[in-house]
């Protein structure tokens, strides 16, 4: 049938996309879907998203209009599409044409995207030996690649990234500029001809292999044990044969990392399998784009990676070894990661290649500088990154995929909020990233680390002005912690801009607050964590606080009691026990307590003087001590560690719980006495060490419950690290279930997310005019 | 001690106790002002008040220390310390034995160090106004060619040498405020440094930069200090910072760090490149200084005004607390 167009009116419009738009294939698939639609014009990328620029006859323009939103690459995440009518340009083609702002001077409000796992079918051209990308480790495509971490500028656009060094070659650009081909406008598409080089080299910076070779030499050396020094997407990692108990060893031993968890990386979803006891939300986290090290329950078979998942409760009276009954695991993130996975053909533990406690090194010469005496082999390569970032790492907690780090693949965090002071908020001291608003968007960065050192706190300052280049934010306000002594308060009052301080656990809630989109809420929040500066100047981490975005009022709290030694009492947990043993039961109880190389008897005359004691409340201190208690962990070899031990060790059949009586008053207090006396008892009787951890967790879930069904019907919302833990949370998650709960999420519940929460509260007090601080 | 019956009484204490033990002229003399002779040349002068509980502590109390701390203040900037004015205030009720026990103390650390006690002042307050003795001392010295020039020219590569164990006033007053009975008690440093004083500005000349009696925030606070006044980054080492064995026990019990801890008869002192050997030497021969040891070195300014390497690793910044120390980890 012969089809007879009749000459139709030219029409034109102008479409304008926002949200999460480039660097996913968002102008190729507009450009194809122009095409089959037969519409005339352009698409580029612009500091605010996507711009579209559509004209032809009526019924085509309409035909694309309608099936833009189902054309849209899975990735992208929409907030806005606007279109309006604009002038005929008697365009004769549709392109994909260069951004008209490459030098952005306002606030970006489009979003910056974040760094993609290498995906299916690049990962079958690289082990496909006839295709020309096999093994090419820089393999990527517009689903995979890097994009946050090379990324100089906005919009996202080839010669505004790292890439811009590497001039692609004839095959690359025909690629390049063929909409039927899947690199179609790839801005880091790339081959072996034209782009990134690898090569390894051994520990004197020779040069000892490249290509090929260079892999085939860095799998070799992991099966001989060696450890390998890695330039993957963001920085540095150091990968060991996780198989090999001595190479694991060795790795632990040179970066002095003693008992803390390794991560272990598997080349597929059915490779992971047989470590983990998954769900299907894990599975899915797992396989991912972000690629996240996922935190999962270990089987039996993780065994082979013992020393992975194990760690040596040095304290225990027989020295035994117990088990963290966890393994982080995830898949390979780059084409070289895949690649080397397929020759050595079994997990590697892939670890951050920092030194412990320094951020994670990411250009060459510092690298081999601060890993020289540790790595064996190294493999290099000559993409820059931009921007340092480490592996994000997730677990999954009542359902919901909760970050324990928040870095690759996740980070930049868009924050739901906007913010129209432009703002940036430092966070805390440890575990430190920055979330800024430049009036147009509101995010939370990747994580930096903790603020010991002088690397970490140059990279803070460095992450701060790259952020706020990137996005375009100018004439800030500074929103900080309370605490005198974090190095982002000092750092804070010594910049020129206006600073507000908030403390630290409405802080906590308000970044809860924000995950669950109640900022206009007044919400019961239940901030447990470590130590935060309180505006009495003691110690909080027990609270209960009513608050608001903008205020807070501590309505409870955790009995108080006295840490002798400041920080050296958090690195070791017996202090804390035999605190809370002589609080709970007297002097002389306190004296009985014995530990491998302590005597509990050199504290108590300290304990009596309040002028030698730090008064806290906070619940990751309860966690120590009854970690003390429960396993005999004298001292801690890595943050969180007793706290995390006592959760692993919860046999969840177990019965009965510890009392948590609640005294009326104001605040009120959640005495834990009682808890003590009953463990203690438990102790005394020998109830197993599974068991008195699982009635500590119900006990403590029971009080929380209790005094949160008091202001019924308030949401309630969990802040602080301490709702890391899973078991804890999913007890409240069911026994809360019949109230909102704002459970963590992907805004770090823990240090990691504090910034986000200053943000949102800057927000409210800047709103209400008021640079007071809430009390 | 009784206060309010009027200046009778009042002169009798002065007169027996306070002109007896101190023994001096111009005391005696009962005059409104001490009359001195006229010297020529520049003058520094100081004050401090001192206030400690308990008044006698290990190595030391409340007489030794009023005067060494103020004569450590004339030494440091070098003066060679003259005369002292000496003002009591005393808690109604204090027994007079206590009285005498600390002036007999003051006497002996002024004998010692060569300084004339010539004016003072005795005010008793009623009980609950003060904290039994408070002491309030003024110094005068003559300044003694060539005076160290002071922090702001400190030059990089200077060295940084401290003249003994750090920490030990601070730990001795806190134990035995709090009645620590630790094996073995921590003494205090309260001591002299005039000797140690004329020793290095004889030794080193104008190869002396700068000396600082390390008191209230230990060696830390005076490295905050220099490193602002010279604009340079101060770099030590935690190996080679003197611990004697009773602080290191105490403060690793009580999560302290001597380097933040006040001292009493101890100094950091800032000599050229090359010259802390000579410094040590020198401080050496005495025995209040015989346990110094270079610390640092004075570097080009970075970010971290202080750093301090510990263990095997790398630089890591040494932070002042702003008050009490609080911990940061969460
Ligand atoms: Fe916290
Ligand atoms: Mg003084
Ligand atoms: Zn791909
Ligand atoms: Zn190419």
């Amino acid at each position: 049938m012969k089809t007879v167009t009749s000459p139709q009116l030219r029409v034109a419009k102008r479409l304008t996309l926002t949200g999460s738009v480039q660097g996913i294939g968002m102008r190729p698939a507009i450009a194809r879907l122009a095409e089959q639609s037969r519409v005339h014009g352009f698409v580029r990328n612009t500091c605010s998203g996507v711009e579209v620029h559509v004209e032809g006859d009526t019924e085509s323009v309409a035909r694309f209009t309608d099936a833009l939103r189902s054309h849209l690459p899975t990735a992208s995440e929409l907030d806005s599409l606007q279109q309006i009518a604009a002038e005929v340009e008697q365009f004769d083609s549709f392109a994909i044409i260069q951004p008209s702002e490459l030098n952005q001077q306002d606030s970006l409000t489009t979003r910056v995207p974040a760094d993609l796992v290498v995906c299916d079918r690049c990962r079958e051209e690289i082990r496909d030996a006839a295709n020309r990308r096999y093994d090419y480790p820089f393999t990527s495509c517009t689903d995979c690649g890097p994009r946050y971490s090379i990324i100089q500028r906005m919009p996202y656009e080839r010669s505004q990234t790292s890439m811009t060094e590497f001039a692609l070659c004839e095959t690359c650009q025909a690629e390049y500029a063929s909409a039927s081909d899947r690199r179609f406008h790839s801005q880091t598409n790339a081959c072996s001809k034209c782009g990134p080089q690898l090569w390894a080299c051994d520990a004197n910076h020779r040069t000892i292999a490249g290509g090929h070779d260079a892999i085939e030499l860095a799998a070799t050396a992991i099966r001989n044990g060696q450890i390998v020094a890695l330039r993957g997407l963001g920085g540095y990692q150091l990968i060991v044969d996780a198989g090999s108990q001595s190479a694991i060893e060795r790795l632990r031993r040179r970066k002095q990392r003693q008992g803390k968890p390794l991560a272990v990386m598997v080349g597929s979803l059915s490779k992971a399998e047989p470590f983990a006891t998954m769900n299907d939300v894990e599975r899915e986290q797992l396989t991912c784009s972000a690629g996240p090290i996922v935190v999962a329950a270990a089987t039996a078979n993780a065994r082979i990676c013992r020393a992975v998942t194990q760690f040596a409760s040095e304290s225990s009276a027989q020295s035994a070894i117990q088990e963290l009954g966890t393994i982080g695991l995830f898949l390979p993130t780059t084409p070289l990661h895949q690649r080397l996975l397929d020759r050595v053909d079994g997990p590697l533990v892939c670890t951050s290649g920092n030194l412990e406690g320094e951020p994670l090194a990411f250009e060459r010469d510092a690298a081999m500088d601060d890993l020289h005496s540790i790595a064996d082999v190294w493999l290099h390569h000559d993409r820059p990154i931009t921007r340092p970032i480490d592996d994000s790492v997730v677990r999954v907690i009542a359902g919901r995929a909760v970050s324990l780090r928040l870095a690759r693949g996740y980070a930049p965090l868009n924050l739901n909020i906007v913010i129209e002071r432009p703002t940036i908020a430092v966070g805390g001291h440890q575990k430190v990233a920055i979330a800024l608003s430049n009036g147009r968007q509101s995010l939370l960065g990747p994580h930096i680390g903790d603020m010991n050192t002088i690397a970490a706190r140059q990279r803070f300052a460095d992450q701060v002005h790259d952020l706020t280049e990137l996005y375009g934010v100018h004439d800030f306000d500074i929103v900080c912690d309370l605490h005198p002594d974090y190095f982002t308060t000092q750092w804070s009052q010594n910049q020129p801009n206006r600073c507000v301080q908030v403390q630290h656990h409405h802080a906590h809630i308000a970044a809860g607050m924000l995950q669950h989109g109640w900022q206009d809420q007044q919400v019961l929040g239940v901030a447990f964590d470590g130590t935060g500066y309180g505006t009495d100047g003691t110690i909080w981490g027990g609270e209960f606080l009513r608050c608001t975005a903008s205020s807070f009022e501590r309505v409870g709290h955790l009995r108080q009691f006295g840490l002798v030694g400041g920080d050296q009492a958090i690195r070791e947990p017996w202090r804390v026990a035999t605190s809370l043993v002589r609080d709970a039961l007297g002097d002389s109880q306190a004296a009985e307590l014995s530990f491998q190389s302590r005597d509990a008897r050199t504290l108590i005359p300290l304990l009596s003087r309040p002028a030698l004691s730090t008064v806290t409340t906070s619940a990751g201190r309860l966690f120590d001590g009854v970690a003390a208690l429960v396993l005999q962990i004298e001292s801690c070899q890595y943050e969180g560690q007793a706290a995390i031990s006592l959760e692993a060790v919860c046999d969840q059949s177990a019965l009965g719980h510890y009392r948590f009586p609640i005294i009326q008053g104001q605040p009120k207090i959640v005495d834990w006495r009682p808890m003590i006396r009953e463990l203690m008892q438990d102790r005394a009787d020998g109830v197993p060490p599974d068991v008195m951890a699982m009635r500590f967790h119900r006990g403590l879930a029971i009080a929380i419950t209790e005094f949160c069904d008091a202001y019924s019907p308030l949401s309630v919302v969990l802040g602080g690290g301490v709702f890391q833990n899973r078991i804890l949370v999913e007890l409240l998650a069911d026994q809360m279930r019949a109230r909102p709960l704002g459970l963590p999420g992907m805004i770090p519940v823990g240090d990691g997310g504090l910034a986000a929460g200053q943000l949102l509260i800057a927000d409210a007090l800047a709103r209400q005019g008021s640079s007071q601080l809430c009390a | 001690l009784a206060h309010g019956e009027g200046g009778r009484m009042m002169r009798k204490l002065i007169r027996e106790t306070i002109v007896d033990i101190l023994s001096s002229e111009s005391l005696a003399e009962m005059d409104d002002a001490a009359r001195l002779p006229a010297i020529d040349g520049p003058l520094a002068m100081t004050t401090d008040s001192f206030v400690v509980s308990p008044l006698f502590f290990p190595g030391g109390d409340i007489g030794s220390l009023c005067v060494y701390g103020t004569v450590n203040d004339l030494a440091v900037s070098g003066a060679k310390p003259l005369y002292l004015t000496l003002s009591l205030i005393l808690e109604e009720g204090l027994p007079i034995a206590v009285l005498q026990e600390v002036l007999q103390s003051v006497a002996r650390a002024a004998n010692q160090t060569g300084i004339k006690i010539v004016a003072g002042d005795t005010k008793v307050v009623p009980r609950g106004a003060a904290d039994g003795l408070f002491i309030n001392t003024t110094g005068i010295g003559e300044l003694v060619d060539p005076v160290p020039p002071g922090p702001q020219a400190l030059c990089e590569g200077d060295e940084l040498i401290v003249t003994g164990p750090v920490g030990r006033h601070g730990i001795a007053v806190l134990c035995a405020r709090e009645e620590l009975a630790l094996q073995p008690a921590p003494t205090s440093d309260c001591g002299s440094l005039v000797a140690a004083t004329m020793q290095l500005r004889h030794r080193l000349g104008t190869r002396l930069r700068t000396m600082r009696d390390a008191t209230r925030g230990g060696v830390g606070a005076v490295l905050h200090e220099w490193s602002e006044s010279s604009g340079l980054t101060l770099a030590v080492n935690e190996k080679d910072i003197p611990v004697s064995p009773d602080v290191r026990g105490a403060s690793e019990l009580l999560g302290l760090d001597p380097i933040h801890i006040a001292n009493e008869g101890t100094m950091l002192i800032a000599v050229e490149s090359g010259a802390s050997e000579d410094a040590l030497e020198a401080l050496r021969s005495l025995p209040e200084t015989q346990y110094s040891a270079k610390i640092g070195t004075a570097i080009t300014r970075q970010a971290t005004p202080v750093t301090i390497t510990r263990m095997f690793g790398r630089p890591q910044p040494l932070d002042q607390p702003q008050g009490a120390p609080q911990p940061r980890i969460c």
